[in-house]
């Protein structure tokens, strides 16, 4: 009962803080993205710890989706070149709902925990979740930034091999 | 050896440009998601920005090609949030 309730408390922790993560960028919805600044915020769990470990704080990502929006863009010949993107002021409310790039996330999350037969739900499985994604926004925002997905996942499974 | 040179040249020429296959659905479908979020980014600065020069709901909707009712239960609850006084459709603030 412990397991499941630590558990739970992860899993809310990471959604509570996506959630943050996505109001701050002005987004109606939590995306995968917004769970992988959530894991690199949350530095006192092992996901944010392996992500800070390696460069990745919440900064260096946040640059990194900067970097492969204006990409995308350029992809069809929109050139930002430093505009000034206006903000609204106006905060979003209500309780922000998972889009399906997050909700697939944590299922990929839940798939990891299970195939490694882990009790416990970790940062880490989410992680694994949010890096398992081989198309959309964070997949080309690591590659954007030049960081290796790869590597990152065997770390992560490493990094649960010894907290098991 | 000349079409070599001229293939070679053409390719490096495009490099430097960074010019992407159109047809390409990576490029395509990546630069569909950035159009969508910076849709949702300018439309919302936008709509406030129109509030606070006074702006009524009908304006901006017609603005936007979409109904009165659609903009409203978009936008009301967050611009009340953020303080900016609405005009009511008879033209009072």
């Amino acid at each position: 009962m412990a397991k499941f309730d630590d558990s739970r408390q992860t899993v809310h922790k990471i959604l509570a803080q996506a959630r943050t993560e996505a109001r701050g960028l002005g987004s109606p919805r939590v995306e995968a993205e917004h769970l992988l600044l959530a894991l690199a915020a949350l530095i006192h769990m092992p996901a944010g710890q392996l992500l800070a470990a390696e460069g990745l704080n919440h900064d260096v990502i946040l640059k990194a989706l900067d970097l492969e929006f204006e990409r995308s863009l350029e992809g069809v010949n929109i050139h930002l070149n430093g505009f000034f993107l206006p903000e609204s002021k106006m905060p979003i409310l209500g309780e922000l709902r998972l889009a399906q790039s997050a909700k697939l996330a944590i299922v990929r999350a839940n798939k990891a925990r299970v195939s490694r037969r882990d009790h416990r739900f970790d940062s880490l499985h989410m992680l694994l979740g949010v890096l398992n994604a081989e198309s959309g926004v964070v997949p080309r925002a690591l590659i954007a930034a030049g960081i290796d997905r790869a590597a990152l996942i065997t770390q992560a499974l490493a990094a649960l091999d010894r907290a098991a | 050896m000349l079409t070599i040179l001229l293939m070679s040249t053409i390719v490096a020429y495009m490099k430097t440009l960074e010019i992407k296959d159109p047809h390409n659905p990576t490029d395509g479908l990546a630069a569909v998601v950035a159009l969508r979020r910076l849709a949702d980014l300018l439309e919302a600065a936008q709509v406030e920005s129109a509030l606070r020069e006074g702006w009524s709901w009908s304006d901006i909707a017609e603005a936007l090609g979409v109904t009165r009712q659609a903009v409203h239960k978009k936008y009301a609850k967050r611009a009340a949030a953020a303080g900016i006084k609405t005009r009511r459709r008879d033209g009072k603030v």
